[in-house]
């Protein structure tokens, strides 16, 4: 019996449905693609313009930037700088008895989970490429110690089981998830792993480590601890229990994997830790030097970027982060509508409030240690010893130092502290020299709302490798704007007060304080936790000035408030900032805040936008002047020259140019801009978003996290890995780079700390600089960010920071300040929340008036990632107040219709144009471009498989179709 | 009920208007305007699936009525099948 035929219409219905299915595959596909062009042909190194030498000129005379070295040298050199990272900026916390080094030859057992999971960068744009790594039990060995292989198997066995969990990067968790630790616990340990201890018992390693990233914050509260995610976990405390009760070890070595600055009160409670090595992120470098400094080959001279405190979420600025919502969120969503995905993370209902004004890191904790024994202040029971476990700059070596000889001299403005440093022990190393000073707390701080911290760092440098009885006089400058402060509320701009000032060397911020103590006259019976040391203080005395700091150094420009708006007492008068004049009276508490109308006005995100001026009139466009870009390579921003080229460009070119700057600069091939690639992020570009920058054989280096640089307190290091950044990124085609990150470690908990360098302005700014110097050295453009006051990543998207002008421009501004200045920097990234009502990107105060008429800057401002289409991050919002760039790869974002109807934004698209192109002239973009060259667009290959690919399956589907005719008929033919 | 005549029904109706719907709906689809879309070619395909339902009832030519519905048919399974894959390359990009 014959199958049964099947119907005409059962048959079409099929087959139509299935064509229709597939030409909808086809067209969603397609219409992707294309809306991303740009970043897929980045990413797959296909360009879609090429140049060409119309007049045979030869290539050579275009290599504006060119390496020092070849491929093969370069490899080394950045490895060399990766480990060099590692070995400067490892911080020695504990060593008792001479623990490290333990010498050659050792059998180590290495613990915790993470040992076979180590961490070399955090998560997000700021990851790095793992794919050449060592793994830990490798570093080891590559320095000839043996390790126990039982436990290293047993780990890597139940590795899936025990795995750490890390918050996935994924926008739709944003906040919502958790860290976990999910260590083995110590039942776990089989008579087999047990018994391999003895064998290889010179000592044990644990490793402690918690991941951190991009979107999400770390949790303040942990069911694995009892405590938050930076505390040891029941399970982490059971094996370090097991290994204490263990008689096959006499010593525990603790290694100290983190981005984020932990809780480590632990390492007192068990009796067998005798030494402790904060490693942070390694990169690919670090592990290895990290080993070397077992052996003793390395001696560590990293000292702490942030204070470690036993409980980092009692520091009054961690009692207002995380999440935070209106009260009357209801009210706030009736206007705007609630929160939703994929609204775009439009928040109108969130805030983060900086109540502690400057007081963050050591700024608290030293002010209020030396307000307790002065006894003033309303320090109440502060008891610094129960409080602070390490504090900021400290960090122990190998060996010993002298301090000798100081001197504190003023002249000309700047005030010039020498100091001798002698290596008094038995082995080389190196010293950190921190010269910290104090401004006076005087009655008209107190009257106008002034603070002032007891110390702040003011200068560093670090001395070359002294051998044992060795010596160098080390010079540090300090300018006499280190003392200014910012009057917000009478002189409305910077002034020096008047009274006493101390400079000072301290090993570490502490003892800073208590070198001032001394001088004052303290003693450990006044409540000191230690002696001071007079003799390395000197004190100046200075009269009030509120003219000279109050116009831009820079500029000419007059500096005044530019924050108001942004200060909380603009929109609750009651709220009171963390005060030395009353710690307990004015200690934050966890605020509640309810918007009020005003507020709930300014929130509309399109009060902002651009509006339409009526006498304006549309910019020249389109008119062939014949002037190619590369003629302007090397001219002034203000050259007239500039003029006559914009004249050239159409309105779609200049909105394009703007629109579409995700991951690289576009391409205009009428008027020779081939465009540039740009890529993430701090710890190097060997992977990123916009692609992994690999091409002509190279495959960047992974180096140690930002914070661990920041540890080095080695300015000469910071601009070499620059450097190198900058090196790499002439051989992978790769002209911009979104770093440094110079955001503040306000909190412990914050997800991208390990991206950032420090809870101080001055450490990040003076490296930050140092790296801009060195990247732009080699045709680089560095975009710092993320401009200003994203301190953290929970509700980033749009919360709103609320902070006063004084710690906004002494804390969170001024590290970026030193990247313009002092460190050129070209292109800076806004950043995603609001200053106040008003998102970053487009408050003029911050990207004009601050940024470019104070500061002198010249250059791009690109925003942060803004690929989804984000309601507040619309360009009408943004490019009038200074922002010239979206990180954006979707044509079908922030569209703007009928532009050659909006003369004032056309105006203001020639203006961010004229700051891109200007950036691209001057960059190794411009490398192979020479005067006689010409840039066309070109297919890229994917392009045009996607074409021959569209053409096969629309041929299939018509073959479809033509099939269900076909049988349509025949089947009534033979019916018929 | 042998005798009764049946109702004619011209095939504009069981053939054009699923037709045009469908058509109508694709073009909405690629517009982005998926709520009307959806409506559209459902409306078209139910003529269609009543058609194909009452032929044995009604005059009408059966061919225009299965042609009629395989197209409503088909513009549903486009204008679906657009809106799902739109948003999960939307869904994609945002993880990207």
């Amino acid at each position: 019996m014959g199958r049964k035929k099947m119907r005409n219409v059962t048959f079409g219905s099929i087959w139509c449905s299935v064509i229709a299915f597939v030409l909808a595959l086809l067209l969603v596909l397609n219409n992707t693609a294309m809306s991303f062009a740009t970043i897929i042909s980045t990413a797959l190194n296909q360009p879609m313009s090429m140049i060409v030498d119309i007049e045979g000129g030869e290539q050579g005379d275009s290599e504006y930037f060119e390496s020092a070295y070849t491929l093969e040298e370069l490899g080394g050199e950045t490895a060399r700088v990766s480990e060099e990272i590692e070995a400067e900026g490892m911080v020695l916390l504990k060593n008792e008895d001479g623990c490290l080094p333990l010498g050659p030859d050792q059998r180590l057992s290495l613990f915790s989970e993470s040992t076979v999971d180590m961490l070399y960068s955090g998560t997000g744009s700021g990851q790095v490429s793992t794919a050449d790594v060592p793994t830990l039990r490798q570093a080891f060995e590559s320095v000839g110690y043996a390790v126990n292989d039982t436990l290293w198997s047993f780990y890597e066995e139940n590795h899936g089981q025990y795995m750490r969990e890390r918050m996935s990067w994924n926008p739709f968790d944003n906040a919502q998830g958790v860290y976990r630790v999910n260590e083995c616990p110590a039942r776990e340990y089989t008579d087999a792993v047990r018994a391999s201890f003895a064998d290889y018992g010179d000592a044990a390693v644990f490793v402690f480590a918690r991941s951190g990233g991009e979107q999400n914050d770390l949790n303040l509260t942990s069911d694995e601890s009892g405590g938050s995610f930076l505390s040891l976990t029941d399970d982490e405390a059971g094996v370090l229990q097991m290994l204490q009760d263990d008689p096959a070890f006499d010593k525990i070595i603790v290694l100290v994997n983190t981005g984020n600055m932990p809780e480590l009160g632990w390492l007192e409670d068990y009796s067998k830790i005798q030494a402790c090595l904060w490693i942070g992120y390694v990169g690919q470098g670090g592990l290895n030097a990290m080993a070397k400094a077992f052996t003793g080959e390395v001696n560590p001279s990293g000292k702490l970027p942030d204070t470690i405190a036993y409980h980092p979420d009692a520091a009054p600025a961690a009692l207002n982060t995380d999440d935070n919502t209106y009260t009357n969120t209801a009210e706030i969503e009736a206007r705007y509508g609630a929160f939703s995905v994929p609204s775009a993370y439009h928040y109108q209902n969130k805030y983060v409030a900086y109540q502690e004004g400057i007081y963050i890191g050591y700024r608290y904790y030293e002010t209020r240690y030396e307000d307790r024994v002065l006894g003033q202040g309303n320090a109440g029971g502060y008891d610094y010893a129960a409080t602070v476990q390490f504090p900021f700059g400290y960090g122990l070596s190998y060996t010993r130092f002298a301090y000798s000889g100081f001197r504190a001299e003023r002249e000309d403005g700047a005030y010039t502290v020498t100091v001798t440093v002698t290596n008094t022990g038995d082995v080389a190393g190196k010293e950190v020299v921190q010269v910290y000073a104090q401004k006076p707390y005087t009655d008209y701080d107190r009257r106008y709302g002034i603070e002032k911290a007891s110390v702040e760092l003011v200068g560093f440098e670090k001395t070359a490798l002294l051998e044992p009885g060795g010596s160098e006089t080390v010079t540090v400058t300090v300018g006499e704007e280190r003392f200014k402060s910012y009057d917000a509320n009478n002189a409305k701009t910077f002034i020096i007060d008047e009274g006493v000032y101390y400079l000072t060397v301290g090993t570490d911020a502490h003892r800073a304080v208590n070198n001032i103590l001394a001088a004052k006259g303290k003693t450990a019976a006044d409540g000191m936790t230690g002696e001071g040391d007079p003799a390395l203080t000197a004190e100046f005395r200075l009269d009030f000035d509120a003219e000279t700091y109050a116009v831009s150094d820079a500029t000419g420009y007059a500096i005044t408030n530019q924050f108001d708006f942004a200060d909380l007492r603009h929109y609750w008068e009651d709220v009171v900032y963390l005060s030395r004049s009353d710690w307990e009276g004015t200690f934050p508490t966890h605020l509640q805040l309810t918007a009020p109308p005003q507020l709930i006005d300014d929130l509309d995100t399109e009060a902002t936008y651009l509006r339409e001026n009526p006498g304006d009139e549309a910019p020249v466009m389109g008119r062939n002047t014949g002037i190619q870009l590369i003629t302007l390579r090397g001219a002034e921003f203000e050259d007239s020259q500039w003029e006559t080229f914009l004249d050239q460009m159409t309105a779609q070119e200049m909105f394009e140019l703007v629109q579409l700057g995700g991951w690289r600069t576009m391409e205009t091939p009428s008027v020779g801009n081939p465009g540039a690639t740009d890529q993430d992020g701090p710890q190097g570009i060997s992977a990123s978003i916009g692609g992994i920058a690999e091409s002509e054989g190279i495959r960047c280096m992974a180096y140690p996290s930002t914070i661990v640089l920041a540890a080095a307190f080695n300015k000469d290091l910071a601009r070499r890995m620059g450097v190198m950044i900058g090196e790499e990124a002439l051989y992978a085609d790769v002209s911009g780079w979104y770093a440094p990150a110079i955001n503040m470690h306000r909190n412990a908990f914050a997800g991208r700390n390990f991206e950032y360098y420090s809870e101080d302005p001055l450490l990040s700014g003076v490296l930050a600089a140092q790296q801009v110097l060195g990247a732009q050295s080699k045709g680089m453009y560095c975009y710092i960010k993320h401009f200003a006051l994203n301190d953290q990543e929970t509700n980033r998207h749009s919360y709103s920071s609320f902070a006063n002008e004084q710690s906004i421009r002494e804390l969170y501004l001024a590290p970026f300040e030193m990247a313009v200045e002092e460190g050129g920097a070209r292109a800076v990234m806004s950043s995603y929340q609001r200053i106040g009502a008003y998102w970053a990107g487009a408050c003029a105060p911050l990207l004009t008036t601050v940024l470019r008429d104070e500061w002198g800057f010249s250059g791009t401002v690109v925003t942060d990632s803004a690929n989804i289409g984000y309601a507040n991050m619309h360009i009408l919002s943004g490019i009038g107040a200074g922002n010239d760039m979206w990180l954006n790869t979707n044509a079908d974002n922030y569209v703007v219709k009928d532009l050659t109807a909006r003369p004032t934004l056309l105006n203001a698209l020639r203006r961010a144009s004229h700051r891109i192109l200007f950036n691209v002239v001057n960059s190794s973009a411009m490398n192979g471009v020479s005067q006689t060259a010409e840039v066309v667009p070109v297919t890229p290959m994917w392009m045009t498989w996607l074409y021959i690919a569209d053409a096969v399956v629309v041929l299939a589907c018509a073959a479809g179709g033509a099939l269900v005719i076909v049988r349509t008929v025949r089947n009534k033919k033979e019916d018929n | 009920m042998a005798g009764t005549p049946k109702t004619s029904i011209p095939d504009g109706v069981t053939c054009g208007l699923p037709m045009l719907a469908a058509v109508a709906a694709v073009v909405l689809g690629l517009l982005n305007a998926t709520v009307p879309a959806v409506i559209l070619a459902a409306a078209g395909l139910a003529v269609g699936v009543v058609a194909l339902a009452a032929g044995e009832r009604l005059s009408l030519g059966k061919r225009a009525a299965r042609l009629g519905f395989v197209a409503a048919l088909s513009a549903c399974v486009f204008v679906v099948a657009y809106a799902v894959l739109s948003y999960v390359a939307f869904l994609a990009v945002q993880s990207f």
